[in-house]
C-alpha cells in the first residue's frame, strides 16, 4: 500500500509538472501549478518532513497563488505552447547526469543515518529540543543568516524598479462587499494566531521562523488585498527596521559573540539568543515578503497610473 | 475491532464517498454553477465526516479541536470563494470599468 | 487501522488526479478556479488522513494552513481576471 502511494504521488508530480510546461493558457498553467504544490506537500509528508510539508502548505496555498495571478493580470499576451525540441547534444549529457543519480540512490547503503545522530548528540549544548530548528539557527547559523541577507537584497531590488514606494497608493478596493470585508474579519485574527503558534512551536516541534513568517505575510497581503488602510498606516522608519531586522539581529549576535569568544556567531547556550533571532527573523520574513507581494504589477496599479 | 475504530471507518467511508460524488459532479456538471454547487455541497460534508471518523482515533481532546478547526477554517474558505467566483460571474466586470479601478 | 487511513487518502488523491480532466478541459478561468478550490479541501482531507495514517500529528498543522490560505488565491483571481466566453478568452489582459 505505501508503495503504490509513493508511485502515485511521483507519476502524478511528473505529469503535472509536464502539463504545467505544455499548457496553452497562462491560467490553466497556474491552476495545475497550484495543485503541483498540494502534490508537493502531500510527497513530503510520506517522505516524513512534515518541517517542509508545512513551508510548502503555507507559501503553494496563500503566497504563490497571489503572486501568480498577479503576473497574470500583468500580462498582456496570451501563452505560446512551448516547442519541445530535443537536441541530441543535451539529451546525451541529461542521460549522463540522470543515470549517475540513479546509481548513486542506490550506492547509498540501506541503514544510512545521516548526520541525525551527530546532530542528536550536539543538540543539549543549544537547549533546544527540535534538531531541525538547531541546525538552522545554531549549527547552520550562517546559512540561514546569509538567506536572511538574500531576502532582504531581493526586496531592495524590487523596490528599486517598482515605480512607486507608497503603499498606501498601491491599495485595492475591497472585492465583493460584504463577504470581502467579513472574512477578513474573521480570518485575519486566525491567521495570527496560527502564525505565532507555528513560531511557538519551532522551539520543540516542526514550525518555526519561516513558516510562521510566512502566515504572518500572508496575514498582511490579505489586508492589503481586501484594501485595508492599515498597513500603509505604519510608519515607514518602522517598517524599514522590521525589514532588517532578521539579519540585524545576527548581525548583533555575530558582533557581541566576539566579546566571549574570538569567533562569530559562537553565542553563549541560551535558549533565549537563539529563539531572539528566531523571532526578530520571522517579523523579517513576513515583512519582506509582504513588500514583495506588493511590489507585483499588478494591472490595476498600472491603470491608477500611480 | 473496538467500537471507535468501527465508527471511525464508518465516517471515513462516507466522507470518501461525498468526496467521490464532488469529484464526479466537478467533472459531469453541465456549467459553472452547477458545478460551484458540487463543490460547496460535497466537499464540506466530506471533509467534515472524514473529521470526525478522524476525532474517534484521534486520542486527545486538544487534537480534536483542531480538526474541528481545520473543517470550519475550510468552510469559511470554500464557501466564501464561491460567493467570489459566483458573484464575479453573475457581475463580470465590464471592459473599461477597472480603468478607474473601482470596478472589480 | 493505519493501513485503512492511506489507501483512504490514495482514494483522494486519485479524486483529485481525476479532477484535472476539469483543469484541463476549461472552459473558463473559474471552471479552472472551481476545481483548485475542490482541489484544495481534498487536499486537506488527504493530509488530515496521512497524519493519521503515519502518525505524525504535526502534519495536521500542514492541513490547517491550506484550509486558512486556499482563499486568498480566490481573492487574487477575482482581482486579476474578467470573466469572458471561451471564444474571446484570447484577447488581451486575461
Amino acid at each position: 500500500m505505501d508503495l503504490v502511494f509513493d508511485l502515485i504521488i511521483g507519476l502524478s508530480l511528473a505529469g503535472v509538472s509536464w502539463r504545467i510546461v505544455r499548457a496553452r493558457e497562462h491560467f490553466q498553467a497556474i491552476v495545475l501549478f497550484i495543485t503541483f504544490g498540494l502534490l508537493l506537500s502531500l510527497a513530503w509528508t510520506r517522505l516524513k518532513s512534515p518541517d517542509i510539508a508545512i513551508a510548502e502548505a503555507a507559501v503553494g496555498a496563500g503566497l504563490a497563488g497571489v503572486l501568480l495571478m498577479d503576473t497574470l493580470g500583468a500580462l498582456s499576451s496570451p501563452r505560446e505552447r512551448a516547442k519541445v525540441v530535443i537536441s541530441l547534444k543535451l539529451l546525451i549529457p541529461c542521460l549522463f547526469l540522470a543515470g549517475l543519480m540513479a546509481y548513486s540512490i542506490l550506492y547509498i547503503p540501506e541503514d544510512f543515518q545521516g548526520l541525525g545522530i551527530v546532530v542528536r548528540e550536539a543538540l543539549p549544548q543549544t537547549h533546544l529540543e527540535y534538531p531541525i530548528t538547531a541546525v538552522l539557527l545554531d549549527f547552520r547559523g550562517y546559512d540561514t543568516w546569509l538567506e536572511l541577507g538574500v531576502l532582504l537584497v531581493a526586496v531592495l531590488g524590487v523596490l528599486c524598479i517598482r515605480r512607486t514606494d507608497n503603499i498606501k497608493g498601491t491599495m485595492l478596493p475591497a472585492p465583493a462587499e460584504p463577504v470581502g470585508s467579513w472574512i477578513v474579519k474573521l480570518l485575519l485574527p486566525l491567521m495570527v494566531l496560527i502564525g505565532g503558534y507555528l513560531l511557538w512551536l519551532g522551539a520543540f516541534a516542526p514550525g518555526g521562523a519561516f513558516q510562521g513568517g510566512v502566515v504572518l505575510a500572508s496575514a498582511g497581503v490579505m489586508l492589503w488585498q481586501s484594501g485595508h488602510p492599515s498597513l500603509g498606516l505604519m510608519p515607514r522608519l518602522w517598517w524599514k527596521i522590521l525589514l532588517c531586522s532578521g539579519f540585524l539581529s545576527f548581525l548583533i549576535l555575530a558582533f557581541s559573540s566576539l566579546f566571549y569568544t574570538d569567533q562569530l556567531l559562537t553565542h553563549p547556550a541560551t535558549k533565549t539568543w537563539i529563539l531572539g533571532v528566531e523571532y526578530a527573523a520571522t517579523l523579517s520574513i513576513a515583512l519582506c515578503l509582504i513588500s514583495l507581494v506588493l511590489g507585483s504589477p499588478a494591472r490595476n496599479h498600472e491603470n491608477k497610473g500611480v | 475491532m473496538k467500537i471507535y475504530e468501527i465508527l471511525s471507518v464508518f465516517f471515513c467511508l462516507s466522507g470518501g464517498i461525498f468526496f467521490l460524488a464532488g469529484t464526479l459532479g466537478l467533472i459531469r456538471f453541465p456549467d459553472t454553477y452547477s458545478r460551484l454547487h458540487a463543490l460547496t455541497k460535497a466537499d464540506n460534508l466530506g471533509l467534515g465526516f472524514i473529521v470526525l471518523g478522524l476525532i474517534f482515533v484521534a486520542g486527545s481532546i486538544p487534537e480534536s479541536i483542531k480538526l474541528v478547526l481545520t473543517w470550519l477554517l475550510a468552510m469559511i474558505g470554500s464557501s466564501s470563494a464561491c460567493y467570489f467566483i459566483g458573484n464575479h460571474m453573475y457581475h463580470p466586470p465590464k471592459a473599461g470599468e477597472n480603468e478607474d479601478g473601482s470596478g472589480i | 487501522m493505519n493501513n485503512f487511513f492511506l489507501a483512504m487518502a490514495l482514494f483522494l488523491v486519485l479524486n483529485i488526479l481525476a479532477g484535472l480532466w476539469r483543469v484541463l478541459k476549461g472552459p473558463n478561468p473559474a471552471d479552472r478556479m472551481v476545481a483548485a478550490q475542490l482541489f484544495g479541501t481534498t487536499g486537506v482531507a488527504t493530509l488530515l488522513l496521512l497524519a493519521q495514517a503515519l502518525e505524525s500529528p504535526f502534519i495536521r498543522n500542514a492541513a490547517l494552513l491550506f484550509a486558512l490560505l486556499t482563499v486568498m488565491t480566490v481573492l487574487a483571481f477575482i482581482r486579476n481576471t474578467s470573466y469572458r466566453l471561451p471564444e474571446d478568452e484570447h484577447n488581451e489582459n486575461l
